[in-house]
Protein backbone atom coordinates (compact mmCIF):
# COMPACT_ATOMS: atom_id res chain seq x y z
CA UNK A 1 0.00 0.00 0.00
CA UNK A 2 1.33 3.45 -0.94
CA UNK A 3 1.52 6.12 1.74
CA UNK A 4 -0.45 9.29 1.13
CA UNK A 5 0.27 12.08 3.58
CA UNK A 6 -2.38 14.53 4.69
CA UNK A 7 -2.34 17.64 6.87
CA UNK A 8 -5.20 19.00 8.92
CA UNK A 9 -5.76 20.50 12.35
CA UNK A 10 -9.09 18.74 12.58
CA UNK A 11 -9.61 15.20 13.90
CA UNK A 12 -8.13 12.61 11.56
CA UNK A 13 -9.83 11.15 8.54
CA UNK A 14 -13.11 9.47 9.22
CA UNK A 15 -13.16 5.72 8.80
CA UNK A 16 -15.07 6.16 5.55
CA UNK A 17 -12.30 8.25 4.03
CA UNK A 18 -9.55 5.99 5.31
CA UNK A 19 -11.42 2.89 4.07
CA UNK A 20 -11.88 4.43 0.65
CA UNK A 21 -8.21 5.32 0.36
CA UNK A 22 -7.30 1.79 1.50
CA UNK A 23 -9.48 0.28 -1.22
CA UNK A 24 -7.62 2.50 -3.66
CA UNK A 25 -4.29 1.11 -2.43
CA UNK A 26 -3.28 4.09 -0.31
CA UNK A 27 -2.49 4.39 3.36
CA UNK A 28 -3.31 7.85 4.82
CA UNK A 29 -0.64 9.18 7.21
CA UNK A 30 -0.78 12.48 9.08
CA UNK A 31 2.07 14.75 7.96
CA UNK A 32 4.19 15.92 10.88
CA UNK A 33 5.96 19.28 10.36
CA UNK A 34 8.22 18.54 13.34
CA UNK A 35 9.66 15.58 11.43
CA UNK A 36 9.15 16.47 7.77
CA UNK A 37 8.78 13.36 5.66
CA UNK A 38 9.67 12.81 2.02
CA UNK A 39 6.30 12.95 0.31
CA UNK A 40 5.05 12.35 -3.21
CA UNK A 41 1.41 13.22 -2.68
CA UNK A 42 0.05 15.45 0.05
CA UNK A 43 -3.60 16.09 0.86
CA UNK A 44 -4.42 19.41 2.52
CA UNK A 45 -7.65 19.68 4.49
CA UNK A 46 -8.01 23.39 5.04
CA UNK A 47 -8.66 26.05 6.27
CA UNK A 48 -7.07 25.55 9.66
CA UNK A 49 -8.58 27.13 12.75
CA UNK A 50 -5.88 28.85 14.79
CA UNK A 51 -6.59 31.28 17.62
CA UNK A 52 -10.11 31.76 16.34
CA UNK A 53 -8.89 32.73 12.87
CA UNK A 54 -9.42 30.64 9.76
CA UNK A 55 -6.07 30.27 8.03
CA UNK A 56 -5.27 29.19 4.47
CA UNK A 57 -1.86 27.59 4.16
CA UNK A 58 -1.83 26.60 0.49
CA UNK A 59 0.44 29.37 -0.81
CA UNK A 60 3.07 28.87 1.90
CA UNK A 61 3.10 25.09 1.47
CA UNK A 62 3.32 25.45 -2.31
CA UNK A 63 6.39 27.68 -2.04
CA UNK A 64 8.00 25.38 0.54
CA UNK A 65 7.68 22.28 -1.63
CA UNK A 66 8.65 24.17 -4.78
CA UNK A 67 11.95 24.85 -3.04
CA UNK A 68 12.67 21.46 -1.55
CA UNK A 69 10.80 18.93 -3.65
CA UNK A 70 9.23 20.34 -6.82
CA UNK A 71 7.75 17.07 -8.02
CA UNK A 72 5.40 16.80 -5.03
CA UNK A 73 1.71 16.88 -5.87
CA UNK A 74 -0.50 18.76 -3.43
CA UNK A 75 -4.18 17.89 -3.53
CA UNK A 76 -6.73 20.05 -1.73
CA UNK A 77 -9.59 18.18 -0.08
CA UNK A 78 -12.97 19.68 0.65
CA UNK A 79 -16.56 19.94 -0.52
CA UNK A 80 -16.43 22.96 -2.81
CA UNK A 81 -18.51 22.51 -5.91
CA UNK A 82 -15.72 22.20 -8.41
CA UNK A 83 -16.15 20.62 -11.80
CA UNK A 84 -13.42 18.06 -12.51
CA UNK A 85 -10.52 20.13 -11.30
CA UNK A 86 -7.15 18.41 -10.90
CA UNK A 87 -5.45 18.66 -7.51
CA UNK A 88 -8.85 18.63 -5.77
CA UNK A 89 -10.47 15.72 -3.96
CA UNK A 90 -14.18 16.11 -3.25
CA UNK A 91 -14.79 14.44 0.08
CA UNK A 92 -18.45 13.71 -0.59
CA UNK A 93 -17.99 12.55 -4.18
CA UNK A 94 -14.91 10.41 -4.35
CA UNK A 95 -13.61 9.74 -7.86
CA UNK A 96 -13.59 6.21 -9.22
CA UNK A 97 -9.84 6.06 -9.25
CA UNK A 98 -7.62 8.02 -6.85
CA UNK A 99 -4.49 7.02 -8.75
CA UNK A 100 -5.95 8.61 -11.87
CA UNK A 101 -6.71 11.80 -9.91
CA UNK A 102 -3.10 11.85 -8.72
CA UNK A 103 -1.82 11.18 -12.24
CA UNK A 104 -3.96 14.02 -13.66
CA UNK A 105 -2.86 16.43 -10.95
CA UNK A 106 0.03 18.76 -11.62
CA UNK A 107 3.18 19.06 -9.56
CA UNK A 108 3.55 21.83 -7.04
CA UNK A 109 5.49 24.06 -9.44
CA UNK A 110 2.54 24.55 -11.76
CA UNK A 111 -0.25 24.02 -9.25
CA UNK A 112 -2.52 27.02 -8.65
CA UNK A 113 -4.25 26.57 -5.29
CA UNK A 114 -8.04 26.79 -5.36
CA UNK A 115 -8.83 29.95 -3.35
CA UNK A 116 -10.61 28.89 -0.19
CA UNK A 117 -10.61 32.24 1.68
CA UNK A 118 -9.53 32.80 5.26
CA UNK A 119 -6.33 34.60 6.16
CA UNK A 120 -3.14 33.75 4.32
CA UNK A 121 -0.48 32.24 6.58
CA UNK A 122 2.31 33.94 4.61
CA UNK A 123 0.74 37.38 5.12
CA UNK A 124 0.39 36.77 8.86
CA UNK A 125 3.97 35.59 9.33
CA UNK A 126 5.33 38.29 7.07
CA UNK A 127 3.81 40.84 9.43
CA UNK A 128 5.54 39.10 12.34
CA UNK A 129 8.95 39.48 10.72
CA UNK A 130 8.79 42.60 8.59
CA UNK A 131 5.66 44.44 9.51
CA UNK A 132 4.55 46.80 11.20
CA UNK A 133 6.93 49.62 11.77
CA UNK A 134 9.20 49.29 14.75
CA UNK A 135 7.44 46.19 16.07
CA UNK A 136 8.67 43.81 13.36
CA UNK A 137 11.40 41.33 14.17
CA UNK A 138 13.68 42.60 11.40
CA UNK A 139 13.50 46.10 12.86
CA UNK A 140 14.10 44.68 16.33
CA UNK A 141 17.22 42.90 15.10
CA UNK A 142 18.56 46.13 13.64
CA UNK A 143 17.98 48.00 16.88
CA UNK A 144 19.56 45.34 19.06
CA UNK A 145 22.54 45.12 16.74
CA UNK A 146 23.01 48.84 17.03
CA UNK A 147 22.78 48.62 20.81
CA UNK A 148 25.33 45.81 20.94
CA UNK A 149 27.75 47.78 18.81
CA UNK A 150 27.43 50.64 21.23
CA UNK A 151 28.18 48.36 24.19
CA UNK A 152 31.16 46.79 22.42
CA UNK A 153 32.53 50.19 21.54
CA UNK A 154 32.59 51.20 25.20
CA UNK A 155 34.30 47.99 26.18
CA UNK A 156 36.90 48.22 23.48
CA UNK A 157 37.71 51.77 24.46
CA UNK A 158 37.87 50.62 28.09
CA UNK A 159 35.64 53.51 29.00
CA UNK A 160 34.43 53.41 32.56
CA UNK A 161 30.96 52.02 32.74
CA UNK A 162 28.57 51.91 35.59
CA UNK A 163 25.83 49.40 36.06
CA UNK A 164 25.16 47.03 33.20
CA UNK A 165 21.76 48.61 32.77
CA UNK A 166 23.34 51.84 31.62
CA UNK A 167 25.15 50.04 28.80
CA UNK A 168 21.88 48.65 27.65
CA UNK A 169 20.30 52.01 27.27
CA UNK A 170 21.03 53.14 23.78
CA UNK A 171 19.53 56.33 22.40
CA UNK A 172 17.41 54.18 20.12
CA UNK A 173 16.65 51.26 22.38
CA UNK A 174 15.67 50.44 25.93
CA UNK A 175 16.58 46.80 26.02
CA UNK A 176 14.28 45.93 28.92
CA UNK A 177 11.25 47.35 27.10
CA UNK A 178 12.24 45.85 23.79
CA UNK A 179 12.68 42.39 25.23
CA UNK A 180 9.17 42.55 26.70
CA UNK A 181 7.80 43.65 23.35
CA UNK A 182 9.62 40.79 21.65
CA UNK A 183 8.18 38.23 24.07
CA UNK A 184 4.70 39.70 23.74
CA UNK A 185 4.93 39.58 19.99
CA UNK A 186 6.16 35.98 20.05
CA UNK A 187 3.25 34.95 22.29
CA UNK A 188 0.83 36.70 19.95
CA UNK A 189 2.09 34.88 16.85
CA UNK A 190 3.42 31.61 18.31
CA UNK A 191 0.54 29.36 17.25
CA UNK A 192 0.69 30.42 13.58
CA UNK A 193 4.13 28.81 13.33
CA UNK A 194 2.41 25.47 13.95
CA UNK A 195 0.90 25.71 10.48
CA UNK A 196 4.25 25.74 8.69
CA UNK A 197 5.26 22.67 6.68
CA UNK A 198 8.62 22.50 8.46
CA UNK A 199 8.85 23.66 12.04
CA UNK A 200 11.95 21.83 13.16
CA UNK A 201 13.48 25.20 14.05
CA UNK A 202 10.69 26.22 16.41
CA UNK A 203 12.27 24.87 19.57
CA UNK A 204 15.56 26.67 18.91
CA UNK A 205 13.73 29.87 18.11
CA UNK A 206 11.62 29.69 21.24
CA UNK A 207 14.61 29.00 23.47
CA UNK A 208 16.52 31.92 21.98
CA UNK A 209 13.57 34.26 22.37
CA UNK A 210 13.10 33.26 25.99
CA UNK A 211 16.80 33.85 26.60
CA UNK A 212 16.39 37.46 25.57
CA UNK A 213 14.13 38.11 28.55
CA UNK A 214 15.53 41.25 30.09
CA UNK A 215 15.39 40.26 33.75
CA UNK A 216 18.13 37.61 33.84
CA UNK A 217 20.12 39.59 31.31
CA UNK A 218 20.03 42.76 33.35
CA UNK A 219 21.44 40.83 36.26
CA UNK A 220 24.10 39.10 34.18
CA UNK A 221 27.53 40.48 33.49
CA UNK A 222 28.72 41.40 30.05
CA UNK A 223 30.42 38.08 29.37
CA UNK A 224 27.03 36.38 29.68
CA UNK A 225 24.90 39.06 28.14
CA UNK A 226 26.63 39.46 24.80
CA UNK A 227 26.72 35.79 23.79
CA UNK A 228 23.06 35.41 24.70
CA UNK A 229 21.88 38.28 22.59
CA UNK A 230 24.21 37.35 19.75
CA UNK A 231 22.91 33.77 19.78
CA UNK A 232 19.34 35.05 19.66
CA UNK A 233 20.15 37.33 16.76
CA UNK A 234 21.94 34.55 14.89
CA UNK A 235 18.94 32.27 15.40
CA UNK A 236 16.57 34.91 14.11
CA UNK A 237 18.70 35.68 11.10
CA UNK A 238 18.99 32.02 10.24
CA UNK A 239 15.24 31.56 10.56
CA UNK A 240 14.49 34.64 8.51
CA UNK A 241 16.75 33.28 5.77
CA UNK A 242 14.98 29.94 5.98
CA UNK A 243 11.48 31.37 5.91
CA UNK A 244 11.92 34.28 3.56
CA UNK A 245 11.36 32.27 0.38
CA UNK A 246 8.10 30.78 1.60
CA UNK A 247 6.43 33.60 3.48
CA UNK A 248 7.69 36.36 1.16
CA UNK A 249 8.68 39.07 3.57
CA UNK A 250 7.31 42.44 2.69
CA UNK A 251 9.53 45.48 2.69
CA UNK A 252 7.08 47.95 4.21
CA UNK B 1 -14.64 56.19 13.54
CA UNK B 2 -12.17 56.92 16.31
CA UNK B 3 -8.62 55.56 16.28
CA UNK B 4 -6.56 55.73 19.46
CA UNK B 5 -3.00 54.99 18.49
CA UNK B 6 0.58 56.14 18.94
CA UNK B 7 0.42 58.33 15.84
CA UNK B 8 3.72 59.24 14.23
CA UNK B 9 4.24 62.62 12.59
CA UNK B 10 1.88 64.08 15.16
CA UNK B 11 3.09 67.59 14.35
CA UNK B 12 1.95 67.10 10.74
CA UNK B 13 -1.52 66.11 11.87
CA UNK B 14 -1.73 68.76 14.56
CA UNK B 15 -1.78 66.25 17.41
CA UNK B 16 0.95 68.11 19.26
CA UNK B 17 -1.40 71.01 19.98
CA UNK B 18 -4.73 69.17 20.22
CA UNK B 19 -5.96 66.04 21.98
CA UNK B 20 -7.78 64.95 18.87
CA UNK B 21 -7.83 65.71 15.17
CA UNK B 22 -11.04 65.27 13.17
CA UNK B 23 -11.08 64.34 9.50
CA UNK B 24 -14.05 64.27 7.18
CA UNK B 25 -14.79 61.61 4.59
CA UNK B 26 -14.54 62.44 0.89
CA UNK B 27 -17.96 63.15 -0.64
CA UNK B 28 -19.78 62.38 2.60
CA UNK B 29 -23.20 63.84 3.32
CA UNK B 30 -24.12 61.78 6.38
CA UNK B 31 -21.72 63.25 8.91
CA UNK B 32 -19.13 60.47 8.80
CA UNK B 33 -15.92 61.39 10.59
CA UNK B 34 -12.49 59.94 11.26
CA UNK B 35 -10.97 60.99 14.57
CA UNK B 36 -7.28 60.63 15.49
CA UNK B 37 -6.40 60.47 19.17
CA UNK B 38 -3.05 59.75 20.82
CA UNK B 39 -3.69 59.36 24.51
CA UNK B 40 -2.62 56.37 26.54
CA UNK B 41 -4.78 54.83 29.21
CA UNK B 42 -2.76 56.15 32.12
CA UNK B 43 -2.98 59.71 30.84
CA UNK B 44 -6.72 59.87 31.33
CA UNK B 45 -7.57 58.04 28.12
CA UNK B 46 -10.65 56.28 29.48
CA UNK B 47 -12.30 59.43 30.83
CA UNK B 48 -11.44 61.34 27.67
CA UNK B 49 -13.02 58.68 25.48
CA UNK B 50 -16.17 58.20 27.54
CA UNK B 51 -16.70 61.99 27.61
CA UNK B 52 -16.20 62.14 23.86
CA UNK B 53 -18.48 59.22 23.01
CA UNK B 54 -21.35 59.69 25.51
CA UNK B 55 -23.08 62.70 23.90
CA UNK B 56 -22.72 61.26 20.39
CA UNK B 57 -24.15 57.80 21.03
CA UNK B 58 -27.81 58.61 20.85
CA UNK B 59 -27.69 59.83 17.26
CA UNK B 60 -24.62 58.07 15.85
CA UNK B 61 -22.98 54.72 15.35
CA UNK B 62 -19.43 54.71 16.67
CA UNK B 63 -16.50 52.46 15.88
CA UNK B 64 -13.71 52.83 18.42
CA UNK B 65 -10.29 51.34 17.65
CA UNK B 66 -7.90 51.03 20.59
CA UNK B 67 -4.29 50.06 20.06
CA UNK B 68 -3.77 46.97 22.17
CA UNK B 69 -0.19 47.56 23.16
CA UNK B 70 1.42 46.90 26.51
CA UNK B 71 2.99 50.35 26.68
CA UNK B 72 -0.25 52.03 25.67
CA UNK B 73 -2.37 50.28 28.27
CA UNK B 74 -5.54 49.37 26.36
CA UNK B 75 -6.78 45.82 26.79
CA UNK B 76 -10.05 44.00 27.45
CA UNK B 77 -10.24 45.55 30.94
CA UNK B 78 -10.01 49.00 29.37
CA UNK B 79 -12.91 48.11 27.08
CA UNK B 80 -14.95 47.11 30.13
CA UNK B 81 -14.05 50.37 31.84
CA UNK B 82 -15.20 52.39 28.85
CA UNK B 83 -18.50 50.51 28.64
CA UNK B 84 -19.06 50.91 32.38
CA UNK B 85 -18.18 54.59 32.06
CA UNK B 86 -20.90 54.84 29.44
CA UNK B 87 -23.30 53.11 31.81
CA UNK B 88 -23.78 49.81 30.03
CA UNK B 89 -22.17 46.45 29.36
CA UNK B 90 -23.17 46.44 25.71
CA UNK B 91 -24.28 49.24 23.46
CA UNK B 92 -25.74 48.47 20.05
CA UNK B 93 -24.50 51.73 18.52
CA UNK B 94 -20.92 51.21 19.62
CA UNK B 95 -18.31 48.69 18.50
CA UNK B 96 -14.97 48.71 20.31
CA UNK B 97 -12.12 46.86 18.68
CA UNK B 98 -8.66 46.27 20.13
CA UNK B 99 -6.16 46.13 17.29
CA UNK B 100 -2.51 45.19 17.14
CA UNK B 101 0.16 43.46 15.15
CA UNK B 102 -0.58 44.73 11.67
CA UNK B 103 -2.82 41.75 10.88
CA UNK B 104 -6.13 43.58 11.19
CA UNK B 105 -7.95 44.83 8.13
CA UNK B 106 -7.83 48.39 9.50
CA UNK B 107 -4.18 48.37 8.36
CA UNK B 108 -3.30 49.34 4.81
CA UNK B 109 -0.99 46.54 3.64
CA UNK B 110 -0.13 44.90 0.32
CA UNK B 111 -2.66 42.21 1.22
CA UNK B 112 -5.34 44.71 2.23
CA UNK B 113 -5.34 47.69 -0.06
CA UNK B 114 -8.53 49.11 1.45
CA UNK B 115 -7.20 49.66 4.97
CA UNK B 116 -6.51 53.08 6.47
CA UNK B 117 -3.63 52.85 8.94
CA UNK B 118 -0.13 52.71 7.55
CA UNK B 119 2.34 50.40 9.22
CA UNK B 120 4.51 53.33 10.30
CA UNK B 121 1.89 54.98 12.50
CA UNK B 122 0.56 57.29 9.80
CA UNK B 123 -2.24 57.48 7.25
CA UNK B 124 -0.63 56.85 3.83
CA UNK B 125 -0.86 59.83 1.51
CA UNK B 126 -2.85 57.98 -1.15
CA UNK B 127 -5.65 57.49 1.35
CA UNK B 128 -5.78 60.95 2.87
CA UNK B 129 -5.57 64.56 1.76
CA UNK B 130 -3.94 66.79 4.36
CA UNK B 131 -4.92 69.99 2.58
CA UNK B 132 -8.63 69.27 2.93
CA UNK B 133 -8.32 66.88 5.90
CA UNK B 134 -10.33 64.19 4.15
CA UNK B 135 -10.08 60.41 4.04
CA UNK B 136 -10.99 58.50 0.89
CA UNK B 137 -14.53 57.15 1.17
CA UNK B 138 -13.62 53.78 -0.38
CA UNK B 139 -11.20 53.07 2.46
CA UNK B 140 -13.42 54.46 5.20
CA UNK B 141 -16.42 52.43 4.01
CA UNK B 142 -14.38 49.25 3.64
CA UNK B 143 -12.98 49.46 7.16
CA UNK B 144 -16.38 50.42 8.58
CA UNK B 145 -18.12 47.51 6.88
CA UNK B 146 -15.36 45.08 7.80
CA UNK B 147 -15.59 45.86 11.48
CA UNK B 148 -19.02 47.21 12.21
CA UNK B 149 -20.80 44.72 10.05
CA UNK B 150 -17.96 42.27 9.54
CA UNK B 151 -20.25 40.24 7.33
CA UNK B 152 -17.75 38.41 5.18
CA UNK B 153 -15.89 37.07 8.20
CA UNK B 154 -19.09 36.20 10.07
CA UNK B 155 -20.41 34.18 7.14
CA UNK B 156 -17.04 32.49 6.64
CA UNK B 157 -16.95 31.56 10.33
CA UNK B 158 -20.45 30.09 10.11
CA UNK B 159 -19.67 28.20 6.88
CA UNK B 160 -16.47 26.60 8.15
CA UNK B 161 -17.68 25.98 11.72
CA UNK B 162 -20.76 24.31 10.27
CA UNK B 163 -18.75 22.08 7.93
CA UNK B 164 -16.28 21.14 10.64
CA UNK B 165 -19.10 20.06 12.93
CA UNK B 166 -21.11 18.37 10.20
CA UNK B 167 -18.22 16.28 8.89
CA UNK B 168 -17.44 15.09 12.41
CA UNK B 169 -20.86 13.39 12.34
CA UNK B 170 -19.26 10.68 10.26
CA UNK B 171 -17.20 9.69 13.28
CA UNK B 172 -20.16 9.47 15.67
CA UNK B 173 -23.00 8.13 13.62
CA UNK B 174 -24.85 6.80 16.68
CA UNK B 175 -26.26 10.31 17.18
CA UNK B 176 -28.63 11.74 14.59
CA UNK B 177 -27.31 14.46 12.31
CA UNK B 178 -29.43 17.25 13.80
CA UNK B 179 -28.75 16.13 17.38
CA UNK B 180 -25.07 16.12 16.58
CA UNK B 181 -25.22 19.66 15.19
CA UNK B 182 -27.37 20.93 18.06
CA UNK B 183 -24.90 19.73 20.68
CA UNK B 184 -22.60 22.53 19.63
CA UNK B 185 -24.64 25.34 21.15
CA UNK B 186 -22.54 28.17 19.75
CA UNK B 187 -23.02 26.86 16.23
CA UNK B 188 -26.64 25.86 16.70
CA UNK B 189 -27.73 29.26 18.07
CA UNK B 190 -25.69 31.01 15.38
CA UNK B 191 -27.67 29.00 12.83
CA UNK B 192 -31.00 29.95 14.46
CA UNK B 193 -29.88 33.56 14.52
CA UNK B 194 -28.92 33.30 10.84
CA UNK B 195 -32.41 32.07 9.89
CA UNK B 196 -33.98 34.73 12.15
CA UNK B 197 -35.70 32.18 14.38
CA UNK B 198 -34.76 34.02 17.56
CA UNK B 199 -37.31 32.37 19.85
CA UNK B 200 -35.31 29.12 19.67
CA UNK B 201 -32.36 30.76 21.38
CA UNK B 202 -32.75 30.63 25.17
CA UNK B 203 -32.56 34.08 26.71
CA UNK B 204 -30.33 32.82 29.51
CA UNK B 205 -27.86 30.89 27.36
CA UNK B 206 -24.21 31.26 28.22
CA UNK B 207 -23.14 30.08 24.77
CA UNK B 208 -21.43 32.65 22.57
CA UNK B 209 -23.10 32.78 19.19
CA UNK B 210 -22.98 35.05 16.14
CA UNK B 211 -25.53 37.79 15.64
CA UNK B 212 -26.41 38.31 11.97
CA UNK B 213 -29.03 41.05 12.45
CA UNK B 214 -26.57 43.75 11.43
CA UNK B 215 -25.75 41.68 8.31
CA UNK B 216 -29.45 41.46 7.43
CA UNK B 217 -29.66 45.25 7.64
CA UNK B 218 -26.61 45.44 5.39
CA UNK B 219 -28.31 43.30 2.74
CA UNK B 220 -31.12 45.88 2.61
CA UNK B 221 -28.79 48.72 1.63
CA UNK B 222 -28.85 50.06 -1.91
CA UNK B 223 -26.55 48.11 -4.20
CA UNK B 224 -26.61 44.95 -2.10
CA UNK B 225 -29.51 43.19 -3.79
CA UNK B 226 -27.34 40.28 -4.96
CA UNK B 227 -26.15 39.80 -1.37
CA UNK B 228 -29.76 39.83 -0.16
CA UNK B 229 -30.69 37.16 -2.73
CA UNK B 230 -27.76 34.96 -1.71
CA UNK B 231 -28.66 35.44 1.97
CA UNK B 232 -32.27 34.35 1.36
CA UNK B 233 -31.13 31.26 -0.55
CA UNK B 234 -28.78 30.25 2.24
CA UNK B 235 -31.46 30.90 4.85
CA UNK B 236 -33.97 28.77 2.94
CA UNK B 237 -31.59 25.82 2.72
CA UNK B 238 -30.58 26.04 6.35
CA UNK B 239 -34.19 26.33 7.56
CA UNK B 240 -35.15 23.28 5.52
CA UNK B 241 -32.29 21.29 6.98
CA UNK B 242 -32.79 22.35 10.61
CA UNK B 243 -36.43 21.31 10.55
CA UNK B 244 -35.97 18.26 8.42
CA UNK B 245 -37.20 14.84 9.44
CA UNK B 246 -35.82 13.09 6.39
CA UNK B 247 -32.15 13.05 7.32
CA UNK B 248 -31.96 9.37 8.09
CA UNK B 249 -28.57 8.23 6.92
CA UNK B 250 -25.11 9.41 6.10
CA UNK B 251 -25.94 10.09 2.46
CA UNK B 252 -28.84 12.38 3.46
CA UNK B 253 -26.60 14.16 5.96
CA UNK B 254 -23.88 14.66 3.38
CA UNK B 255 -26.35 16.02 0.87
CA UNK B 256 -27.65 18.54 3.42
CA UNK B 257 -24.15 19.53 4.48
CA UNK B 258 -23.10 19.95 0.87
CA UNK B 259 -26.13 22.12 0.02
CA UNK B 260 -25.84 24.40 3.06
CA UNK B 261 -22.09 24.76 2.55
CA UNK B 262 -22.65 25.56 -1.11
CA UNK B 263 -25.24 28.26 -0.33
CA UNK B 264 -23.08 29.80 2.41
CA UNK B 265 -20.11 29.82 0.01
CA UNK B 266 -22.23 31.63 -2.59
CA UNK B 267 -23.27 34.17 0.02
CA UNK B 268 -19.67 34.63 1.20
CA UNK B 269 -18.54 35.20 -2.40
CA UNK B 270 -21.35 37.71 -2.99
CA UNK B 271 -20.18 40.03 -0.20
CA UNK B 272 -17.99 42.73 -1.73
CA UNK B 273 -15.21 42.89 0.81
CA UNK B 274 -11.57 42.08 0.23
CA UNK B 275 -10.66 40.38 3.45
CA UNK B 276 -11.59 36.82 4.28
Amino acid sequence: MKPVYYFSDDPPFSKRWADWLNTQGYDPILYNPLQPQAVEVLLLLTPLLIDNKWISIENVWKRHFENISPSVKIIQAGIHEIQSRPNYLHLYAFPDDFSALVADSVSVTTWEPYPIGGEDLGDLLSIYFSGHGTEGIVEWLNKVKSSLESVSYRFNKKEPVGELQTWLIHPEIRYDEESKALLGRWNHFRSYFDALPDKTFIETLEIEILKTDSEPILMADESEFKPRIEAAMAAFEQIIQLLEPIIRLKSD
Amino acid sequence: MIVVWRWNESEVYGLKEADQVDWSVEGDTQGDAFVQIDKDKDSGGITYLTDLIRPKLEMNQIMLFLHNNQKYGYNSDAVKEILEGLGSRAISNLVIRLFTGGTESVYYTPANKLGILGTKGTIPSGISDLATMTIKAEHYDAVWNNYFINMKERIYQLKESFFRRAKAHEICESVSYLDHLSQDKSLWYSMYNFIEDYRRIPKDTTATYSDFSVCINYTKLKGNKHVAVAYKEAQKEMKKSMKSTIIENNEDAQAQTQEIYHQLTNLWKAIPQQSY
